[in-house]
């Protein structure tokens, strides 16, 4: 509207009169009858509809009960933060460290053993007892989220032989007949098996001692099993730290000996598909004191 | 709501006749928290037409109006057992329905209807429409209704907080501190916003105004 009003020359009009008139708009008498009518629907409504669940679970009110204890519960959060970060960290330095030793996974004398008909992985242990070196061979299965198998390989060659070096701190999960040498023997289920032999830790003097020399190389292992690239594991990104757990825990049951292709070839493998969860079981129950081997069930 | 009620309606924060007033809204509140529920029907009946009166002038939509009054008592008599009386139960009824009043408002920005209630014209509000016009009849009628469009447009031109608190202060009759309560903000604020919106007001209808 652009024309101006018509006013007489004596109005003296304020803002607030104009407002008194927004004051006088009521509606009619019978507009109270129908908002009466629609609240009581409305009001049925509610009621009958179930609330949503933000509102049932009265979180305000859960927010006030524990304001309390802000303080011990942020104090809480922020030490398991740093807690989560240091072992982050700590194991990412872990991975740098023996990315060095990848590199010796990477020497030709190292002989690796594939894995054989959808077996991936071969834990070679040298048993100095038997007349002609006897290696057993485990396979793991290491129960990867994705359904694969790390193939576990073991640098014999690279290491020198002598006894007393090291012991081996594998469980003898295959009995005695697969020990003595026997190639045809079959592979064992560890499930199966009624029992973990650990036979140097029953008689470290006896037959079941070691003469060879251990060596844990877990990246040598898992480079050349082609589950961990040199690359990735330098960046160290594309490993969760789970994986970085586990694969450490089986490459610590790598063993490397001093013997040769042809002893290897003569001796016969003893093999066991050991699931990974027993295995970390197994490993972690272990322990090494003086001459001892000891087991903890 | 007259002149008078106005001016007792500003004064009204720590007079005996708005404590007396409290105390019975605090006793009905109670009986309802109790168990009794046909008693909030005493607080619906005391508060709809000045909790219509709020969001209706803040929406200028007589339907918007009606349902958000309904959804302001539904939601209050859902959240009845969380009022604690701390604050009279008229400035804490009143917080929900500017409150609903506001995300109805920022919702429907882009899209406002006009529909008027009609104008009851009292004494006052007679005297104050025969200063601005001599017309009679239909005429005046038609000016009414103009000066009305007029009054809308230049309220919707305000922004959400200087519009609530010209409603609160000038059409409701609420006084500086209850205002202050509801909008959560100082007194301070609310003497500012509202000199500012009238200055407003005043330049878009200074063709009405002298």
């Amino acid at each position: 509207m652009t024309n101006l009003p018509e006013r007489p020359e004596t109005s003296r009009v304020s803002i607030e009169d104009l407002l008194r008139l927004k004051r006088a708009e009521r509606p009619a008498p019978e507009f109270w009858g129908r908002f009466e009518q629609d609240l009581r629907a409305k009001q049925l409504a509610a009621i009958v509809e179930p609330r949503p669940w933000w509102i049932k679970m009265r979180l305000p009110q859960v927010g006030r009960a524990i304001a309390r204890f802000q303080v011990p519960i942020g104090a809480a959060a922020a030490v398991a933060l740093s807690f989560s970060v240091v072992r982050e960290y700590q194991s990412l330095d872990g991975v740098r460290e023996t990315s060095s030793l990848a590199r010796v996974a990477a020497l030709p004398q190292s002989p690796v053993r594939e894995s054989v008909g959808g077996v991936t992985g071969d834990t070679f242990a040298r048993n100095e007892t038997q007349d002609s070196r006897t290696e057993t061979a485990i396979l793991v299965d290491a129960a990867m989220p994705v359904g694969e198998t790390v193939a576990v390989k073991t640098l014999i060659e690279s290491l020198p032989a002598g006894p007393g070096e090291l012991l081996a701190m594998i469980p003898w999960t295959a009995g005695p007949q697969t020990l003595s040498g026997d190639s045809s023997a079959k592979p064992v289920i560890l499930d199966e098996l009624p029992q973990v032999y650990f036979a140097s830790a029953i008689k470290p003097a006896g037959d079941h001692h070691f003469a060879g020399s251990v060596v844990v190389d877990p990246i040598a292992i898992l480079v050349q099993s082609r589950i961990v690239d040199l690359d990735a594991v330098a960046e160290a990104s594309s490993v969760s730290p789970r994986e970085i757990r586990r694969n450490r825990i089986l490459a610590s049951l790598v063993v490397a000996d001093n013997s040769t292709d042809a002893d290897r070839a003569r001796s016969g493998h003893s093999r066991e598909i050991v699931s990974g969860d027993r295995l970390y079981d197994s490993v972690s129950r272990l322990g090494m004191g003086g001459d001892r081997l000891t087991l903890k069930f | 709501m007259s002149a008078t009620s106005k001016i007792t309606a500003k004064t009204l924060v720590a007079s005996p006749e708005r404590q007396q007033e409290a105390g019975f809204d605090w006793r009905v509140v109670q009986s309802v928290q109790a168990g009794d529920v046909a008693a909030f029907d005493q607080l619906i009946l005391k508060y709809r037409e000045r909790v219509y009166a709020m969001i209706y002038n803040m929406t200028s939509n007589r339907e918007d109006a009606a349902d958000l009054a309904q959804d302001t008592f539904i939601k209050a008599f859902q959240s009845i057992n969380r009022f604690q009386g701390q604050s009279s139960f008229f400035t804490w009824l009143y917080r929900i329905a500017v409150n609903s009043a506001l995300t109805h408002i920022r919702r429907n920005k882009l899209r406002s209807f006009f529909s008027f209630d009609k104008i009851h014209e009292d004494t006052s509000v007679a005297a104050v429409i025969n200063q601005l016009t001599d017309k009679k009849d239909v005429e005046r009628e038609v000016f009414v209704h103009e000066l009305q469009e007029r009054l809308n447009e230049a309220l919707l031109k305000l922004s959400i907080p200087h519009r609530t608190v010209v409603t609160l202060f000038e059409i409701d009759g609420l006084s500086h501190e209850e205002i202050a309560e509801i909008m959560d903000c100082s007194v301070g604020t609310v003497r500012s916003r509202l000199h500012y919106a009238k200055q407003l007001l005043q330049a878009e209808l200074q063709s009405y105004v002298r």
